[in-house]
């Protein structure tokens, strides 16, 4: 019998006690008259407590303390200016093309544009047999969805980068 | 308020003993140094990423606000430091293959001291670096998911999957790895 995924999840938060009581009761009894169910909860408890007892933990070199304390009074590597500078990038970019648009679309540019989608032209002829409606797709819409989206993923890239870096280090000072 | 002993060796860094951080050191190079090398798998790459974890955690250490575990905030610092490396090896368009094999002889001449710990080296391999760590959160360090979370900077539910696919993951690599050997004796 194949065991399926959910009951091996069920299976692994039996064997962490994270399932409720009655839970554990329906699964015990499920395990009563289930011989694949009980093996390969053998199986899981095995490799579990394998894990947990012999999950092998490396030692780093000899010197390892010695070398950290040696360079402590140099400043850590600069990568964290890296992501910061994407994210200014990705913050510009997403403003500039908000802005663009919302030019664009104050000018008139896509008042009319418009473009019919034809579903009955598409549609899988033997599978569908019903007339499936024609969508009218309106070019203001679609362009204001686009703004909108700019500007929620400016906002969350400002709070990101800016604001709670900011804050966090207001609130520690 | 959390109670954490580290808390106290932190009073006194901050206060301008710099030689405390030994303490620190001391207490969380293994386990940091072991997170490296299960996302970087070689073990100059990991020694670097841990100790660089330790000089970057000691020049923040004044915005740790101690809300949480010196441990969750510090192994998420490592969890990211080695990510970037792991970034960097990519641009090096590191040979991956040379690089399994390299970890492989490396983990079990290390590790040959009893089977069970050679077995789960070998079988750890067979994940990917995602799930080897949050395998080694788990199990090492006992973290709960929350804490997992909080370090890798996934979300809960993201973890507990990702967990759950590598537990199961594992004991089918286990259970392969016992079957052949007793196919081979």
């Amino acid at each position: 019998m194949k065991t399926s995924s959910a009951i091996h999840h069920k299976l692994l938060e039996y064997i962490d006690g994270s399932l409720t009581a009655a839970e554990a009761l329906a699964l015990e009894q499920q395990l009563k008259t289930d011989l694949a169910l009980r093996a390969r909860l053998k199986e899981l408890q095995a490799s579990h407590t394998t894990l947990r007892t012999a999950l092998p933990r490396e030692q780093p070199s000899r010197d390892f303390t010695l070398k950290v304390m040696e360079n402590l009074n140099y400043a850590p590597s600069q990568e964290a200016a890296q992501p910061i500078r994407k994210s200014i990038l990705l913050l510009a970019g997403a403003l500039i093309a908000a802005v663009g648009t919302a030019i664009l679309m104050a000018s008139g540019f896509f008042d009319s544009v418009t473009t019919t989608l034809d579903l009955n032209a598409m549609k899988p002829a033997d599978l569908v047999k019903d007339t499936v409606p024609t969508l009218n797709i309106n070019a203001r819409i679609l362009v204001n969805a686009v703004i909108i989206g700019n500007i929620v993923i400016a906002f969350i890239v400002l709070d990101r980068t800016v604001l709670k870096p900011f804050f966090q280090k207001r609130l520690s000072s | 308020m959390i109670i954490d002993p580290d808390h106290s060796v932190i009073d006194r860094i901050l206060s301008g003993d710099q030689a405390a951080y030994a303490e620190l050191v001391n207490k969380h190079k293994s386990y940091a140094f072991t997170i490296a090398l299960r996302i970087l798998q070689t073990r100059p790459d990991a020694e670097e990423a841990a100790q660089d974890s330790f000089i970057k955690a000691y020049h923040n250490l004044r915005s740790f606000n101690r809300q949480a575990k010196f441990s969750t905030w510090f192994y998420r610092i490592v969890f990211n430091t080695a990510v970037s490396y792991k970034r960097r090896q990519r641009q090096h368009f590191q040979d991956i293959e040379t690089t399994v094999i390299h970890y492989g002889q490396e983990a079990e001449g290390i590790l040959e001291k009893t089977d069970k710990k050679k077995y789960i080296a070998k079988a750890l391999l067979a994940l990917n670096e995602a799930d080897r760590t949050a395998l080694s959160l788990f199990y090492l360090e006992e973290f709960s998911m929350e804490e997992i979370a909080e370090i890798t900077g996934m979300q809960t539910n993201t973890i507990k999957v990702r967990l759950h696919r590598a537990r199961l993951r594992l004991a089918e690599e286990l259970k392969t790895m016992l079957n052949h050997e007793a196919i081979t004796l």
